[in-house]
């Protein structure tokens, strides 16, 4: 049992992971990720599309796409044991039962020719060996806890049927349908509404806590790591910048990129006039990445040693950074 | 949910808007073979036939009657299935189809099926390994299988099965066993494996690759689904449709031109060969007869591809 004072056991540790093209050993997509999650813990991995974010959650799982290999460094280690180099099969007993992954796109995420209730279903009957009868009951009591009004009829319908909240709320039953240990959302709001957005994460997320499991949120919205995650780490071009918990991050960020962003998270209810946060430039080429600082040419308080030097871990009580001229 | 009663009313609707085409076909049948095609009453009177005589045989075979008249004529025997008869044996041609139709069934049946599901397995094998060695292996082979002409293919087997090796017979049906059967049937279903994992394993190929590279087929690894439980039920279960309408649309091109070729090449009396005879002595009832059915064969295809693409898949449910 994992008691409130008893030390969190760790369930993941990730270091050094590199994420590169086949075939290009120059060109990396993610650089020595160093990540760690303890049990029950909420974490949320923010950052620009192309920071590399969703292959860090990928590779937890072993399924970077066929034309990435992860880098020589790199070390993925659940409850202790070394993933990286596991054959397909070691991978496959993970997934789906100590790390479930909630995609990013609820509408086709789905099997399209089979009933919510038969996908829930199956996974009831292998994971937890549930008869058809009890995983019936328990798949209604999942998707009532997710504030499904009538479960008893969504479990007959067939996910073209079902809205895109909807959707994503049965790949949240499923997700903990397998009892993980660790959850992996993939920008699952960022299909769906603002006001889906925020119930379903709120629910997500209280779901977790109930249960304790990890959870890994995924997401370029600060201001939804905010509301829900205990500890931040945020990415820029493949490489986490700086990594806080939540209320320390955000009442002071280290990193300019980490001030920048939350500069640019709207506040919908209050502020209205205030001029929306925009960061100068674009985020640099993959193949192309500047020498030294990888967000010097954008930031307003780079030395001339950002651009010249890459800058390492500086650690500081239970947050990092990687910056030469930290904010106070 | 009134599933039954619904595909009822479905194909009861597929089939009244398929009207037109057997009208279609039966039409442009009759007029090239009955008002354009030569009059078979001189023929069949042989020399010297005196006027009366034409007149009775000409009133016989309606032939005195308006086109239309005709025309309508042709339309209701089709559906009363009363043929008439051979001009060539006398024989009734519903006799002749139902001596031969179970000779071209059993005689493609069991290449058509095989090939199908060969052709599947081995393009599931390929797209799984979708760019290695066994993929360009299977590929190349289907490659070889597709530019061979089905000739080429029937000659070559029957030199190494019939002639070389001397296993199988080359020509003729002598069929009344089980044993017997087999061994008729082995070359020309072999020739039909060969033909259908040339032209079927590339297209199932694609039709699965596509599906491999789907959203849902991604999330179900994340879940943990293994190779099999993937390849079955989420990259097969959701390209049944072409896979579906490919192989039943190729039955009425195998009933008639598949079983031409290789009863004419075997020597196999079944409705492929009494086609072929009947094209060539101009023998009209019998050519009518298997026009006019194969449009309703095709129809009857049609239909109950659109009736099970309806189950496989419940987006085509919706209304």
């Amino acid at each position: 049992m994992r008691g409130p004072t008893a030390m969190p056991e760790t369930l993941l540790r990730v270091s050094g992971l590199t994420v590169r093209l086949r075939g290009n050993a120059e060109t990396a997509l993610v650089r020595g990720v160093d990540l760690e999650m303890s049990a029950g813990e909420m974490l949320g991995l923010a950052g620009e599309s192309g920071s590399g974010k969703t292959l860090t959650g990928l590779s937890m799982l072993g399924l970077l796409p066929p034309a990435l290999r992860l880098g020589g460094t790199s070390s993925i280690r659940w409850l202790g044991r070394e993933l990286v180099g596991s054959r397909e099969r070691e991978w496959r007993g993970l997934r789906g039962r100590d790390i479930a992954l909630i995609p990013q796109h609820p509408m086709t995420a789905l099997n399209p020719v089979s009933t919510v209730g038969r996908q829930l279903a199956h996974l009831l009957k292998t994971r937890r060996g549930l008869d058809r009868h009890s995983a019936r009951a328990e798949s209604i009591g999942l998707l009532r806890r997710l504030a499904i009004a009538e479960p008893e009829g969504l479990l007959g319908r067939y996910p073209h049927e079902l809205s895109g909240g909807t959707c994503q709320r049965a790949l949240i039953a499923m997700a903990l349908a397998c009892r993980p240990r660790l959850i992996i959302a993939d920008e699952i709001t960022s299909a769906l509404d603002v006001t889906t957005q925020a119930t379903i994460l709120e629910q997500l997320t209280l779901l977790c806590r109930e249960t304790g499991t990890a959870l890994l949120l995924i997401t370029h919205d600060l201001g939804l790591v905010a509301r829900s995650c205990d500890r931040a780490a945020v990415m820029y071009c493949g490489r986490i910048v700086e990594q806080a918990p939540v209320e320390d991050l955000y009442a002071r960020p280290r990193h300019p990129y980490t001030a920048a962003l939350l500069a640019a998270v709207p506040v919908l209810d209050r502020d209205v006039d205030r001029p929306l946060g925009t960061i100068e430039g674009q985020v640099p080429d993959p193949a192309a990445l500047p020498l030294g600082c990888a967000f010097a040419p954008r930031c307003a308080q780079a030395l001339a040693r950002c651009r010249t030097d890459d800058p390492g871990l500086s650690v500081e009580a239970d947050r990092g950074y990687r910056c030469f001229a930290p904010l106070e | 949910m009134t599933r039954a009663p619904d595909l009822l009313v479905f194909s009861l609707r597929k089939l009244a808007g398929a009207m037109p085409l057997i009208v279609g076909v039966t039409l442009i049948s009759f007029l090239l073979t009955v008002y354009f095609g030569p009059d078979p009453t001189h023929a069949l009177l042989g020399k010297n036939p005196t006027a009366a005589e034409v007149a009775q045989l000409s009133a016989e075979l309606g032939r005195d009657r308006s086109a239309p008249a005709q025309y309508l004529d042709y339309l209701r025997r089709l559906l009363t299935l009363d043929l008439g008869h051979s001009m060539v044996t006398g024989e009734p041609v519903r006799a002749m189809l139902a001596r031969t139709i179970p000779v071209s069934l059993l005689l493609l049946l069991p290449g058509f099926v095989l090939g199908t599901i060969l052709a599947l397995v081995m393009a599931a094998v390929a797209a799984w390994y979708r760019g290695g060695w066994v993929d360009r292996m299977i590929s190349g082979v289907s490659v070889v299988g597709m530019s061979l002409s089905f000739v080429v293919i029937l000659i070559g087997l029957q030199a190494v099965f019939g002639v070389w090796l001397g296993w199988f017979p080359v020509r003729g049906w002598n069929v009344t066993t089980l044993p017997q059967y087999l061994h008729h049937v082995a070359v020309p279903t072999l020739a039909f494996i060969v033909a259908s994992l040339g032209y079927n394993t590339r297209f199932f190929r694609a039709v699965l690759v596509a599906e491999l590279n789907s959203d849902q087929v991604r999330n179900a690894r994340a879940f943990g689904a293994g190779p099999v439980r993937l390849m079955l039920v989420h990259v097969i279960g959701n390209s049944l449709l072409p896979i579906l309408t490919r192989t039943l649309f190729s039955v009425p091109l195998l009933v008639l031109s598949g079983s031409l070729l290789i009863e004419s090449h075997f020597g196999i009396p079944g409705v492929g060969k009494i086609t072929f005879d009947a094209v060539m002595s101009g023998d009209q009832p019998v050519l009518m007869a298997v026009v006019g059915l194969s449009a309703v064969l095709f129809v009857i295809t049609v239909t109950v591809t659109d009736l099970l693409c309806r189950l496989v898949d419940p987006r085509l449910r919706q209304e």
